[in-house]
C-alpha cells in the first residue's frame, strides 16, 4: 500500500530541525491558478496515505 | 375590527412563502445574521433609507422579489 | 485634454497654473489616474498585476475566489479540546503553537517578503473564540469554510466560551439590540470581534525570540526559588503563580513561532531545489531560506531581515493569533537603522536606496493582498478596501528634533510608484519636518492617493503626555517616549515601542453616531424609522420643548447613554480578554509583560482611551437649524418640524429648503461655528472625558467616519439639517457636511480650529483641485496651506485630489478605472469597488480651489 514515504512531494524533516521526528515531513505541492504559481506546505508523515497529489518518486522506491 | 396592513409595507406573516430571506432586497443585519436589512426603500438623492427585519424568515411585504443584489446596488 | 486651472489675479500679478509635468496635456481628465503608476522594477510591475486584492464592499468580497479558510478554526478547537485543565494562558499559547505547527504555508511566485496566515492564498482565518455571530454570518453566506458542517460544529463548540457569550451576559437584551443594529451605536468588540493593535516590533527587531525565552526561562527559574523560600509567606509567594504561567506561556509561544519561521525557510529550499528552473530565483529562495532561518528567531541584521520579521510579526498579531485591524507601527524609525545598515554602510544585505524602495512595494503589494475575516459591519464600512491598514512616518524625536529620513522617503517613494489602496500612511506634521519629505507627502496627495493623510505632531505628542499622568502603574509614557507614537487605526495617536503601546480595541475604538441620536431627540428616544423601537432613554415629546436648551439637554441624555453603554462593552470585553484570550506572543515581546510577568492584554502602562463620535455634523447643522428657525426667529413650530420629518419632508420642499439653507459648519460663519463648537467641547467630549475606563484615564472623541457615514446615514431618518431618509452622514469627524462649505478652503479652516477642547482627534476630510495642484504652484499652494493648519492647530487632515469627470467616466466603464483610488475617511479605496451610492457621496464633496482672498489669507509665496 502506497503510503506518503514514496510521494515526490514528501521531504523528509531534517534531523537538525526544531520540529524532527522520526517520519516527519513536509508535503510540498506546487499549484497554479489565474494569477500564477504557488507552493503549498502541509506536514505530514511518512506513513500516512497518500492524497490526490500523490506521485511515486522513483528515488524513493 | 383589526386594520388591515398595506401590502407593501412590511409585516409578519408566519409560514408566509415569500419571506424577507429570499428577497433580493434583503441584506443580512451587520451583526446577527438571523436578522436583516431592507434596502427596498431609495431616496431622490441616491441614498437607501434602510429598515431593519426582526425575523427575516416569517416577514413580507409587497415589493418582495426574488434574488439578489450586486454590492453596486446597495451599502 | 487635461483641464488647466485659469488664471487669477493675485497681489497685482496674473497667475497662471500650466501643468507642472507638461506631457500631461494630453492626457484626458477622465483617464489621470490611470497613468500615473510607475513599479520601481520589474518585479513589482508583475506582482501587482497578478496582486490578490480581497476588497470588500457593501458586506460582500468583490473577488468571487475569496473565501474563508479552515485551519486555524480546526486547530484552534483541537488545542482547546486537548488543554482542558490547563491554566488558561498556558492554552492560548498552546492553541497558537497548534496553529503554528499544523497549518499549510504559502509561498508564491516572484515574492520576496513570504508568509501567509491562511492555507490558500485567496483564503483568510476566522476565530470562533471570539464572536459565533460573525462566524455564523460567514456560513450562511458564499464564502463560508469548507467543510460547512465541519466549520458550523467548531462555531458550535465555541459558542459557550466565545468572547461573545461572556460578555453579553452583563448586558439587558435592550441594550444588546440597541448595540446590535449599530444605529446610534456600533456593536460591542465582544459580538464583533473587530480589534485593533500596536505590536511592539521593537523589541522582536532587535532582540530576536530566543533572546526572549531565555528571559521567560530566567524569570520562571526565579519565580520558582521565590516560591521556594523558607519560611513561606503565603502574601507574596502566591503572586508567583500566574506570573509563572505567563512566562511559560511566552516560551511556548515563541518557540512555536521559530518553528514557524523555520518551516517557510525549509519551503523556500524546497522550492529552490526542487521546484525552481531559474538560477536567478533559486539563488534569492535560499536567501530567502536563510534569512527565515534567522528571524525572528535572531535579531535583524540587514533591511531585509527587518521587512521579514515585520511582517511575520504582523501575521501573528493582526491574523493568526488574534484578529485585528491595522498597521500601526512608526515604520520609518522602526526601519531605519537597518536602512542605515544596508543601503548607507552596506555592511549587511548591500542594497541601493531604489532596493529599498522595492521593498517597501513588495511590503505594500503583500498587505494589499491580506484578507480580513472580520464581521458583515467591518465588511460594509471600509467599501473599496481589504481593512483599515494605516502605519506613520514623519514628525519628531525628544526635543522636536525632525525624524523625517532616507527611509521616510523611500516609503513614500515606494507608496507613490506602486500605487495601492492600503496601506494608508499618516504623515505627523511639524515644522521642522525636511522640506525634501513634504515634497514627497505632497506628490502622493497630488497623484490622488487619498494619503498621507496629515496629523499635528505637536497635538500628537502632548496628548501622549496627558493621558500618561493616568497610568495605573505609574510608568506612562516619558516625555521622550511621548515622541514616538504612531495611529493605532486611522486617527488616534497611541505609543509604539518596546512597552507601553496599546494592545486591543477595548482600550480605545468603537464609534457612536450622533445623527441618529438627533433623530430619535426628536422622538422622545423612538426609532420610529429603522427598527420601529425604543433605542434610547425618554427625553420628552420635542413638541413640547419651550426652549432651545431643553432640546440641547435632551440630546445630551442620548449622547449619555449611548457613551457609557459602549465604553461599558468596550471594558466588560477587556475584563474577558485579560482572563480568556491572553496574548502570550504579544507578552513576550512587550518588556512590561515580562518584567511583571502579567499578560500584556491585562497590563495596562499608558492608558489611550477614546471613542469615535460618526456623523456629528448632521446633529449639529440640524441643532443651529432648530435654533435659528424655531427658536430665535420662530418661523416654524417643532410641531411642523416633526411633521414634516416623518413625511420625509414631501410636501414640505420649502421648509426643507430653509433648514437646508440654515448656516453651515465650515463656512466660517459665527452663528454656526459657536453653537457648533459648543457641541463639540461640551457635549461631544465633555460628557465623554466624564467617563474612566479601564486603565484608569479619561476617554476622549475621536471624530471620524470611515464608510460608517453612509451605512448610518442609511440607517437615518430625516433630519432638520435638510437631509432626507436615507441620505449619507457627514463624511468625516469634524468635515463640513458634503457641498456645504461654500467659502473656500480657508474658512474651512478657521472653522474647525474654533473646536479645541476635550477632544482628541477630529477627521478632516477636503477635496482639493487637480487643476491646481497638479500645477507648477500646486506645492508651494499646498505648502502654505499646510503651515497656515499647523499655526491653526487643527488635528488632522486628509485630501481627495480627483476630477468629477474622472469618477463619472469609472462609472460607466469600471474594468477601465482599475487604479483610480480615492480618500473615503481614514482609508483610501478603489473607487469603483465602492457602490455607488457611496461614489455618489465622494463625487459630491465640494471640490476646493483657491482664490486670491485664500492665497492671501495663507500668505502664499508665488
Amino acid at each position: 500500500m502506497a503510503t506518503c514515504k514514496e510521494c515526490t512531494y514528501f521531504f523528509p524533516v531534517p534531523e537538525n530541525a526544531d520540529d524532527f521526528e522520526s517520519g516527519k515531513g513536509d508535503c510540498v505541492t506546487e499549484k497554479e491558478d489565474a494569477k500564477g504559481k504557488y507552493w503549498l506546505s502541509k506536514p505530514t508523515t511518512n506513513t500516512s496515505s497518500p492524497c490526490p497529489s500523490y506521485k511515486l518518486c522513483s528515488n524513493k522506491i | 375590527m383589526e386594520e388591515k396592513i398595506p401590502a407593501n409595507i412590511m409585516h409578519e406573516e408566519l409560514g408566509t412563502k415569500k419571506p424577507c430571506s429570499s428577497c433580493k432586497w434583503q441584506i443580512a443585519d451587520p451583526t446577527n445574521p438571523l436578522r436583516g436589512q431592507c434596502t427596498v426603500n431609495r431616496n431622490k438623492m441616491g441614498g437607501v433609507w434602510k429598515r431593519w427585519i426582526g425575523n427575516v424568515s416569517n416577514m413580507t411585504c409587497g415589493k418582495h422579489e426574488e434574488g439578489k443584489l450586486s454590492f453596486r446596488e446597495h451599502v | 485634454m487635461t483641464t488647466v486651472a485659469g488664471s487669477i489675479k493675485y497681489r497685482g500679478n496674473v497667475i497662471e497654473f500650466p501643468l507642472e509635468n507638461p506631457q500631461e496635456n494630453d492626457v484626458a481628465d477622465e483617464m489621470l489616474h490611470e497613468n500615473l503608476a510607475r513599479p520601481t522594477t520589474e518585479r513589482t510591475k508583475r506582482l501587482k498585476a497578478r496582486c490578490r486584492w480581497k476588497h470588500a464592499s457593501a458586506g460582500e468580497f468583490i473577488d468571487s475566489e475569496v473565501r474563508a479558510g479552515i485551519e486555524r478554526m480546526r486547530f484552534i478547537t483541537e488545542a482547546h479540546k486537548a488543554s482542558e485543565g490547563q491554566p488558561e494562558v498556558i492554552r492560548r499559547a498552546l492553541g497558537l503553537a497548534n496553529i503554528l505547527n499544523k497549518s499549510t504555508l504559502v509561498l508564491q511566485q516572484d515574492e520576496f517578503i513570504i508568509g501567509y496566515h491562511a492555507e490558500d492564498p485567496e483564503m483568510f482565518p476566522l476565530y470562533p473564540e471570539l464572536s459565533y455571530m460573525a462566524v455564523q454570518d460567514y456560513l450562511m453566506s458564499d464564502y463560508s469554510p469548507q467543510p460547512k458542517e465541519e466549520a458550523d460544529a467548531i462555531n458550535q463548540y465555541w459558542k459557550r466560551f466565545s468572547m461573545q457569550s461572556k460578555g453579553e451576559r452583563y448586558f439587558s437584551k435592550e441594550d444588546l439590540t440597541r448595540m446590535y443594529q449599530v444605529s446610534t451605536m456600533e456593536a460591542p468588540g465582544f459580538a464583533t470581534g473587530y480589534n485593533s493593535i500596536t505590536p511592539p516590533y521593537e523589541t522582536i527587531l532587535e532582540d530576536g525570540l530566543l533572546k526572549r525565552i531565555e528571559m521567560a526561562k530566567t524569570k520562571i527559574e526565579h519565580a520558582q526559588k521565590e516560591m521556594e523560600n523558607i519560611p513561606w509567606n503565603a502574601t507574596e509567594g502566591l503572586e508567583w503563580i500566574s506570573k509563572i504561567d505567563v512566562w511559560k506561556a511566552m516560551v511556548i509561544a515563541d518557540e512555536a513561532v521559530i518553528n514557524w519561521a523555520r518551516r517557510h525557510a525549509r519551503l523556500a529550499k524546497i522550492v529552490a531545489e526542487h521546484f525552481e528552473s531559474d538560477p536567478a530565483r533559486r539563488e534569492e529562495l535560499l536567501e530567502i531560506s536563510d534569512i527565515s532561518h534567522r528571524v525572528p528567531a535572531e535579531p535583524c541584521k540587514g533591511l531585509k531581515d527587518a521587512f521579514q520579521a515585520k511582517w511575520y510579526t504582523y501575521l501573528l498579531c493582526h491574523a493568526i493569533d488574534r484578529y485585528a485591524s491595522g498597521y500601526a507601527h512608526k515604520e520609518d524609525e522602526l526601519l531605519e537603522p537597518y536602512y542605515n545598515i544596508s543601503v548607507k554602510e552596506k555592511s549587511f544585505q548591500p542594497m541601493t536606496h531604489k532596493d529599498a524602495v522595492e521593498m517597501v512595494e513588495m511590503e505594500r503589494l503583500k498587505i494589499s493582498e491580506h484578507g480580513a475575516g472580520k464581521s458583515r459591519a467591518y465588511r460594509e464600512i471600509f467599501p473599496g478596501s481589504n481593512d483599515l491598514f494605516i502605519l506613520t512616518v514623519g514628525g519628531t524625536k525628544p526635543g522636536y528634533v525632525d525624524a523625517c529620513s532616507d527611509m521616510t522617503d523611500a516609503i513614500l517613494e515606494g507608496a507613490r510608484n506602486i500605487r495601492t489602496t492600503e496601506p494608508s500612511i499618516v504623515f505627523r506634521w511639524h515644522p521642522t519636518g525636511r522640506i525634501q519629505t513634504k515634497r514627497l507627502v505632497f506628490e502622493c496627495i497630488r497623484d490622488g492617493l487619498g494619503y498621507p493623510s496629515i496629523k499635528h505632531d505637536v497635538i500628537g505628542t502632548e496628548q501622549m503626555k496627558y493621558y500618561s499622568q493616568f497610568s495605573k502603574n505609574k510608568n506612562g509614557a516619558t516625555a521622550d517616549e511621548a515622541h514616538y507614537w504612531a495611529l493605532v487605526l486611522c486617527m488616534s495617536p497611541g505609543v509604539c515601542g518596546r512597552r507601553k503601546t496599546q494592545k486591543t480595541r477595548s482600550e480605545g475604538g468603537g464609534s457612536i453616531f450622533p445623527a441618529k441620536m438627533m433623530e430619535i431627540t426628536l422622538a422622545d428616544g423612538f426609532d420610529w424609522s429603522y427598527s420601529a423601537m425604543q433605542l434610547g432613554p425618554h427625553t420628552g415629546d420635542p413638541t413640547q420643548f419651550k426652549t432651545f436648551d431643553q432640546v440641547w439637554e435632551a440630546f445630551r441624555t442620548q449622547y449619555k447613554y449611548a457613551v457609557s453603554t459602549v465604553i461599558r462593552a468596550k471594558d466588560v470585553c477587556r475584563y474577558f480578554e485579560g482572563k480568556f484570550l491572553q496574548m502570550p506572543f504579544v507578552s513576550s515581546i512587550d518588556d512590561g509583560a515580562m518584567e511583571l510577568g502579567i499578560d500584556a492584554v491585562e497590563l495596562s502602562e499608558q492608558p489611550n482611551g477614546w471613542h469615535n463620535p460618526i456623523t456629528t455634523i448632521v446633529a449639529a447643522n440640524s441643532l443651529v437649524a432648530i435654533k435659528k428657525l424655531i427658536y430665535d426667529e420662530q418661523k416654524y413650530t417643532m410641531q411642523q418640524l416633526v411633521t414634516a420629518l416623518r413625511a420625509n419632508w414631501e410636501g414640505y420642499e420649502a421648509m426643507r429648503l430653509d433648514f437646508l439653507n440654515a448656516p453651515k459648519w465650515g463656512n466660517d460663519d459665527e452663528y454656526a461655528d459657536n453653537i457648533i463648537k459648543d457641541f463639540y467641547e461640551d457635549i461631544i467630549g465633555g460628557e465623554m472625558s466624564k467617563i474612566t475606563n479601564y486603565s484608569g484615564g479619561p476617554v476622549k472623541p475621536v471624530g471620524q467616519a470611515v464608510g460608517l457615514y453612509m451605512e448610518v446615514g442609511s440607517r437615518t431618518g430625516p433630519t432638520p439639517d435638510g437631509r432626507f431618509g436615507g441620505d449619507a452622514g457627514d463624511d468625516g469627524g469634524i468635515s463640513p457636511y458634503m457641498g456645504t462649505d461654500k467659502k473656500g478652503p480657508t474658512a474651512v479652516l478657521r472653522s474647525v480650529a474654533k473646536v479645541q477642547k476635550n477632544q482628541k482627534a477630529n477627521l478632516l476630510n477636503q477635496r482639493l483641485s487637480v487643476p491646481i495642484m497638479r500645477s507648477v504652484h500646486g506645492f508651494d499652494i499646498w505648502k502654505s496651506y499646510m503651515d497656515a493648519w499647523e499655526q491653526l492647530n487643527i488635528d488632522h487632515v486628509q485630501f481627495n485630489v480627483v476630477s468629477t469627470a474622472e469618477m463619472r467616466a469609472a462609472q460607466k466603464e469600471p474594468e477601465k478605472h482599475q487604479d483610480l483610488i480615492v480618500r473615503v475617511s481614514g482609508f483610501s479605496a478603489r473607487f469603483v469597488d465602492i457602490p455607488t451610492f457611496g461614489q455618489n457621496t465622494i463625487i459630491a464633496r465640494n471640490e476646493q480651489t483657491f482664490g486670491a482672498e485664500d492665497l492671501e489669507y495663507l500668505n502664499t509665496q508665488l
